[in-house]
C-alpha cells in the first residue's frame, strides 16, 4: 500500500466517522490528524528525509487553531497560517 | 545562517540585539508568514447584527521576521502588513468550509462584518535563558529542562501591547533554543526558535524528541483590531469592547517529532477576567502546528 492509498483510506475512515457524528468538530480534526499521521508514518518508514545538515535546513509550518475544540464561547474564531523559515545566505 | 548577508547586515545587523556576532556567533534566520483570522459571534446562524457578542471580522496578513539567536538569547523584529474586512476573504473561506463542504452550520451574518481597513504592525521580541543545562543534556534520549524570561512589544493598528513572559521547557531530547509560541502573526512573532549549533552538533536529529512547554504571560494591551468596533458592511457601527480580552494566559505545549517532521499542540488557557464585562465564559483555544524541514 503506498502513501496515497494510506491517506485516501484515512480520509475515508474520517468521512465515515464524520457522517456518524455529524457536527462534531473534534471528530473531524482527529480525522485530519490521522490522515497526516499516516502520511508521516509512511514517509518515516521509507527512510525519506533531508540530505542537508540540520542547521542548513529551511522549514515550512502550517498552523490551524480553533476555540470550538475546547468548547470556548461566547466568541468563536479560527486561524490558518503558513510559515516559511529561511536562511538569509 | 551564521551571519546576515551583506544587504541585511547594513540594517538588521545594526539594530541592538539583532547582530550576528560574526562567524561562530548567533545564527540569523528570516521567516515569512501568511495568516488569516476569522472571528464570529457564537451563533453564526443569526443574520441580524449581534452587538453584544463578538463582531463578524476577518483579517488577512503577511509577515516578515528577522531573528538572531543561540541557546542563551533570542531577538526578533517583525513587520506585519494586512487588512481587516471583506478583503480578508474570511467570509468566502468560512462559507466554503461550513456550507460547501458541509462541515458545519452555514454562516449567515457576514453582511454585518467590519469594513475594510489596512493593518500595519511592528513587533519586537527578546528572550533570555535564566537556567540551562550543558549542551550534552539536549541530546536525544536525555531529559533536560530550561527556563527563560522574555518580553515583547507591538505597535500598530493590528495590536499595540507590551508582554512579559516566563517560559519553562522540559522533556526528552529537548532541542536547544526556545518555545514555539503559535500566536497569530502580527499579534505575536512568526519565527523558528529551534537552535542548531553547527559548531557542536548534538547529532541524533533522526531520533524522536518529545518535550513539553509551559509559558505564563501578562499582556498590557492598548489596541486590538476586532475589539475596537467600527463601521460594518451593512452600514451600521459595531461597538468597541469595554476592555481588552486575554491579559493573563498560560500556554501548555506538547511537542514531538524527528527530522524532517515535527508537530506541536498548544493549549491557550486564559486566566482571570479574560473577557470584557458581561461575558461569563473563557477565550481558551488550541493550536495545531505541523512543520517540515527541507
Amino acid at each position: 500500500m503506498n502513501s496515497e492509498q494510506i491517506i485516501r483510506r484515512a480520509y475515508e475512515l474520517a468521512e465515515k466517522v464524520r457522517r456518524a457524528m455529524r457536527g462534531r468538530l473534534v471528530t473531524r480534526t482527529i480525522g485530519v490528524v490521522l490522515a497526516l499521521s499516516c502520511g508521516l508514518s509512511r514517509s518515516l518508514a521509507a527512510g525519506e528525509g533531508p540530505t542537508k545538515p540540520p542547521w542548513d535546513l529551511q522549514m515550512v509550518r502550517f498552523e490551524f487553531d480553533n476555540d470550538n475544540l475546547v468548547g470556548s464561547d461566547p466568541t468563536t474564531g479560527s486561524r490558518l497560517a503558513g510559515v516559511c523559515s529561511c536562511t538569509l545566505d | 545562517m551564521d551571519r546576515w548577508n551583506p544587504a541585511n547586515e547594513k540594517w538588521l545587523g545594526t539594530l541592538p540585539t539583532l547582530g550576528d556576532d560574526g562567524e561562530g556567533g548567533r545564527i540569523v534566520r528570516w521567516a515569512l508568514g501568511i495568516s488569516q483570522i476569522i472571528i464570529t459571534p457564537r451563533d453564526i446562524t443569526i443574520a441580524e447584527p449581534q452587538p453584544n457578542d463578538s463582531p463578524w471580522a476577518g483579517m488577512l496578513g503577511l509577515t516578515g521576521t528577522g531573528s538572531s539567536y543561540d541557546n542563551r538569547r533570542l531577538a526578533a523584529i517583525q513587520l506585519y502588513l494586512g487588512c481587516l474586512g471583506p478583503c480578508s476573504q474570511a467570509e468566502h473561506v468560512q462559507t466554503f468550509v461550513h456550507r460547501d463542504l458541509g462541515l458545519a452550520d452555514t454562516p449567515r451574518g457576514w453582511k454585518n462584518q467590519l469594513s475594510n481597513k489596512a493593518l500595519v504592525n511592528l513587533n519586537y521580541e527578546y528572550r533570555r535563558k535564566l537556567l540551562a543545562p550543558e549542551a550534552a543534556a539536549y541530546a536525544p534520549g536525555r531529559f533536560a529542562t530550561d527556563l527563560s524570561l522574555g518580553g515583547s512589544g507591538a505597535a500598530g493598528n493590528l495590536t499595540t501591547r507590551l508582554t512579559g513572559e516566563v517560559e519553562l521547557r522540559f522533556g526528552w531530547g529537548l532541542p536547544m533554543g526556545f518555545t514555539k509560541i503559535p500566536d497569530p502573526p502580527g499579534i505575536g512573532m512568526t519565527l523558528d526558535p529551534i537552535y542548531l549549533d553547527a559548531r557542536e552538533p548534538s547529532g541524533g536529529w533522526d531520533r524522536w524528541r518529545l518535550f513539553f512547554t509551559v509559558v505564563a504571560r501578562l499582556h498590557e494591551i492598548t489596541y486590538l483590531a476586532g475589539a475596537e468596533g467600527g463601521p460594518t458592511e451593512n452600514g451600521g457601527e459595531f461597538p468597541a469592547f469595554d476592555s481588552y480580552p486575554g491579559r493573563k494566559e498560560v500556554l501548555f505545549g506538547l511537542h514531538f517529532g524527528r527530522l524532517p517532521y515535527s508537530m506541536h499542540l498548544t493549549y491557550y488557557r486564559y486566566l482571570g477576567s479574560a473577557l470584557p464585562a458581561g461575558f461569563d465564559s473563557t477565550l481558551d483555544w488550541v493550536n495545531f502546528s505541523f512543520e517540515y524541514r527541507f
